[in-house]
């Protein structure tokens, strides 16, 4: 049976990102149903990946996870300015959207599919929607708090 | 051949490889956070060994290594998250030679550059 890029994704992102969080920021997540609030201040990073098709990859955290994670990748120093929080998250999302892109354009040679430079938000009740692409949502959470990842595909 | 420039638009990086680097002896001599960037700080700073990310604002790295053979004798460790077939060999075709995935461990940065050192030595 041919795989689809949604089959090749639901195989895949959650380990990607669990893989990611352990091998970055030592610590274990684990994918769960759904997230209880988006409520509060929040900060989100985006990546799109542009090729033979296109789609875009949401990663999104409530303040304390964003602090515990930027501090993690800090090597346990506090990292300070929210520009710095916003650039350490957006290295987290550029490594999980290599991760994701690198499997892609593997498993559908051709698709060069290439990572645009991140976009960062942070703000009060902060919600990022995907229009017009279908897209999936999925939840983690783990000893540094929970964080929704969000992968959209246009195109494939 | 221990002056290293760190091409990269993430700070989080640039402080990974100077705490990977800096205990065993190497000088990080600068951090350019763009391509455009890079490429002027090689040609004022002359780096024994430029780390080069691909995903970057203005210049993205391979732009970067297409003309890093006109500008540097200096040996280039492409540092990507990505790290597809297709990549590596549009970058071996600009003449790089060394590869090493993000996120990366300090031995991993460390064994990439004894490589290259073993392989000028002969």
């Amino acid at each position: 049976m041919v795989k689809t890029v949604w089959d090749v994704l639901t195989d895949y992102v959650e380990g990607a990102f669990c893989a990611v969080a352990s091998e970055l920021i030592t610590a274990d997540f684990s994918p769960i149903k759904d997230v209880n609030s988006s409520k509060g201040y929040r900060f989100a990073t985006i990546i799109n990946f542009v090729g033979q098709f296109r789609g875009r990859i949401l990663v999104s955290c409530d303040a304390a996870t964003a602090a515990k994670i930027t501090t993690n990748m800090n090597f346990g120093e506090a990292v300070e300015s929210l520009e710095e929080q916003c650039l350490y998250l957006a290295e987290f999302t550029n490594m999980l959207g290599g991760k994701i892109t690198t499997l892609l354009n593997n498993s559908f040679r051709g698709s060069e599919l290439r990572l645009t430079p991140p976009a960062m938000f942070a703000g009060n009740n902060l919600e990022v929607q995907t229009p017009a692409m279908r897209s999936t949502a999925y939840y983690f959470e783990g000893s540094l708090g929970s964080v929704t990842l969000e992968i959209g595909v246009e195109g494939a | 051949m221990n002056r290293v420039l760190v091409i990269d638009d993430s700070p989080f990086i640039y402080k990974a490889v100077k705490r990977a680097l800096e205990p065993d002896g190497f000088e990080i001599v600068g951090h350019a956070q763009n391509g455009k960037q890079g490429l002027e700080m090689i040609a004022s700073l002359r780096p024994d060994i430029i780390t080069l990310d691909v995903t970057m604002p203005i210049m993205d790295g391979l732009q970067v290594a297409a003309q890093l053979t006109k500008s540097t004798a200096a040996c280039t460790i492409m540092l990507s998250a990505m790290g597809d077939m297709d990549l590596i060999k549009k970058a071996q075709g600009h003449g790089i030679k060394h590869f090493l995935n993000k996120p990366f461990q300090p031995d991993d940065l460390l064994g990439q550059i004894n490589e290259i050192k073993r392989e000028i030595l002969g």
